[in-house]
């Protein structure tokens, strides 16, 4: 029995080498990307360029670039603001707008201001897990206000939410722990983590005791709508959203114009990933787009 | 012997084939002009019952032959019935292989331990790397077959033909390596079957632990091919029939007992059913002669054909499948899997490579055991990362088999 038990290790140890080794030679693992507290803010470290991978044949694999304000643009903010010649526009949203399932170059904001032409300069903030309090927050803390347009990617869940996931949480930063420099350093933890959630699998591994159902409200759906979050924005906003994400009854509690993607070329890609591929970000840049032309007619 | 028969049969008949006796009854009437109305169940049919309820019958036929003694020891017994690693999809066990298995004392065994281990990464290799990989594309193309070009429908019909397999002999493998592991030795299922020369060697290779049972404990004892010629004809088209009816309560498994008791004919009247019983090659050939390599296309051709039939939903579609194939619909569209909506080229390399590979094993040129243990160990590792890489980023499928 201990012969087999030392074989099986070995035979886990072999794979794992391996595998790390198969890994390296395809790039199958994208990089990591590492998150920095800026003024409080739970960003991404600015100056990071890599590639951001998933699947288990890169079939999604995208160039990034962080810029110095955190967030995956190519443009320097601080820059553009500089240029009082230019007519800026802010997309705010979640990982839809943070990109990175497209090469940063090619992102939504480049696809409009190609669209638009060159007095346009288009920033993102997009961040993954964002929601309506981080909207609002970004929108208060990057001055938004002074944009010629901000459009605002929501679903009904990011409408609801009270609470926010990135704004104000830079104390959340992870330390530089050995645990961490190991998963920055292997391949294979990231491709696992990426590809088959390896860390929420653990974490559910040892878990104990059942799982917390959250009663389910009285208050129609209408009525959570976080009309204080709302308030936050200025007349400048609008609010984009794609059909089978919000229902149109909710609509009636945004108090902003909203403007509807129309999907006309295939979004989606892959069946496990439901992000945007680069046609999802021609039909946002194209709706977007037509909004502006109507509007400045 | 009557009594466990007919409760068996009972049980099985009244959970998997009740509500499709009943539909058909009530269908057959309406066609001649009768509205009958009958009740169907709202049942959910218990996982693995076919195959459970046979092994079952097993038991009770091979004491009633005296070809076994009963066993005294009712936890024995369950367990025979109930053996977890094959209890949902096979092999169908037999009394007289697996009972003296449990009743006796098991002792460790590296080496049977370390088969286990392989199986079973060589059955998760199966599923998950050919089965699953060509799922999307399989369903894609069954579902939507009244847009695609001839080309398409050949290539979902093939598709499908090492899905299944890749499915079913997987999950086998991997319910053989799991006895082994607590030292025990189920029987062998598949033998390669995609080699076969002929439809009646096919179906010597083909789930093997049910077309056993059926000559065992249906075929011989309606009196097998030692009968007048048209009593064996009757007999084998019955065992066909029969079989196909196991899978499952729908005409498309009857129609494919059918075919497969057509194709099988012409060798069992003119008597040459059991020409093709040897090796596929002699000790010195590394690759078989032409007429051997013809012989395993054409089998393979009429045996995918025939798998239209299980896999459509209906015979209208199945039909029509088959019709679209034959009326050559040519058109150079390149088709793009679903899972990722790239064109179709890993997958071909992968089959090719896991064809190669069976037909080495089938030939014996390699063999699943290694001898020397660092060489295994690598074999092993080797196919974890062939797992790993190819595991589906969203959630995996069930096995095929699970429903019958």
């Amino acid at each position: 029995m201990t012969k087999f038990i030392l074989r099986i290790l070995a035979t886990f140890f072999a794979a794992a080498l391996l595998l790390e080794i198969v890994l390296r030679v395809f790039s199958l693992a994208g990089h990591t990307l590492p998150t920095k507290n800026i003024d409080g803010d739970l960003l991404l470290k600015p100056g990071e360029n890599g590639y951001w991978v998933k699947g288990g044949f890169r079939e999604i694999a995208s160039h990034y670039s962080i810029n110095p304000q955190g967030w995956n643009n190519i443009r320097d903010y601080k820059a553009d603001n500089e240029d009082t010649s230019l007519m800026k526009i802010a997309i705010v949203g979640d990982s839809y707008i943070e990109g990175f399932h497209v090469d940063v170059e090619r992102s939504i904001g480049r696809q409009l201001e190609h669209l638009l032409g060159t007095n346009y300069v288009v920033h993102e903030f997009g961040r993954s897990g964002g929601n309506i309090v981080d909207f609002a927050r970004v929108y208060q803390k990057f001055n938004l206000f002074h944009y010629k347009y901000v459009f605002v990617l929501v679903t009904y869940k990011d409408l609801i939410a009270k609470k926010p996931s990135f704004m104000g949480q830079g104390k959340k930063i992870p330390a530089q722990s050995l645990i961490r420099r190991i998963y920055n350093n292997l391949v294979i933890l990231r491709y696992l983590n990426i590809n088959h959630g390896f860390n929420s699998q653990l974490k559910e591994m040892f878990k104990f005791g059942g799982e917390k159902h959250e009663k389910e409200s009285a208050v129609p759906e209408p009525e959570k709508v976080n009309q204080e979050a709302l308030r936050d924005f200025g007349p400048n906003a609008q609010f984009l959203y794609e059909k089978d994400k919000i229902n149109t009854n909710i609509l009636q509690n945004i108090p902003y114009p909203t403007i509807l993607i129309d999907h006309k070329l295939r979004p989606i890609d892959c069946g496990f990933d439901g992000h945007w591929n680069l046609n999802g970000r021609i039909n946002c840049a194209k709706s977007i787009a037509k909004f502006i032309k109507i509007s400045e007619k | 012997m009557w009594v466990s028969v007919i409760f068996n049969l009972g049980v099985l008949g009244f959970f998997k084939y009740y509500n499709f006796f009943v539909d058909s009854f009530v269908q057959a009437f309406q066609n001649i002009g009768y509205e009958l109305s009958f009740n169907t169940l709202q049942i959910i049919l218990p996982v693995g019952i076919s195959f459970y309820t046979f092994q079952t019958m097993s038991y009770t036929l091979d004491i009633y032959k005296n070809k076994l003694q009963p066993t005294q020891d009712f936890i024995a017994f369950a367990a025979f019935v109930a053996f977890f690693p094959q209890l949902v999809a096979g092999p169908i066990e037999r009394a007289s292989n697996l009972l003296p298995q449990i009743l006796n004392r098991r002792k460790f065994s590296y080496g049977q331990a370390s088969e286990g281990i392989r199986l079973i990464l060589w059955g998760l290799v199966k599923k998950i790397v050919i089965a699953d990989a060509l799922a999307p594309t399989v369903n894609d193309i069954f579902a939507n077959y009244q847009t695609y070009p001839s080309g398409i429908l050949i290539l979902g019909a093939i598709f499908f033909a090492l899905q299944i397999y890749g499915d079913f002999s997987g999950y086998t493998d991997i319910a053989r390596g799991v006895a082994k592991l607590l030292g025990f030795e189920l029987m062998l299922n598949f033998d390669f079957p995609y080699f076969s020369r002929s439809v009646a060697e096919f179906w010597r290779k083909w789930h093997i632990s049910l077309s056993t049972w059926f000559r065992d404990y249906l075929y011989i004892p309606l009196g097998g091919s030692r009968v007048s010629k048209w009593k064996g004809v009757r007999n084998v088209f019955i065992v066909f029939l029969v079989s196909g009816f196991w899978h499952g309560a729908n005409w498309t498994f009857l129609m494919w007992g059918g075919i497969h008791a057509l194709l099988f004919m012409p060798s069992f009247v003119w008597g040459y059913n059991r020409l093709h019983t040897g090796p596929l090659l002699r000790d010195d050939q590394w690759l078989p002669d032409l007429k051997t390599v013809t012989q395993i296309i054409f089998t393979f051709i009429l045996v995918t054909l025939a798998w239209i039939f299980f896999r459509a939903e209906n015979f209208t579609v199945a039909f029509d499948y088959l019709a679209s194939i034959f009326q050559a619909h040519v058109e150079s569209n390149t088709f793009l899997n679903p899972y990722d909506n790239q064109p179709l080229f890993k997958e071909y390399i992968i089959i090719g490579i896991f064809l190669v590979i069976e037909y080495l094993l089938s030939t014996g040129k390699l063999t699943m055991i290694q001898e020397q243990s660092n060489l295994g160990i690598l074999v092993d590792a080797i196919l974890i990362v062939i797992l790993l890489v190819n595991l589906p980023v969203s959630k995996g499928l069930s096995f095929i088999y699970f429903q019958f």
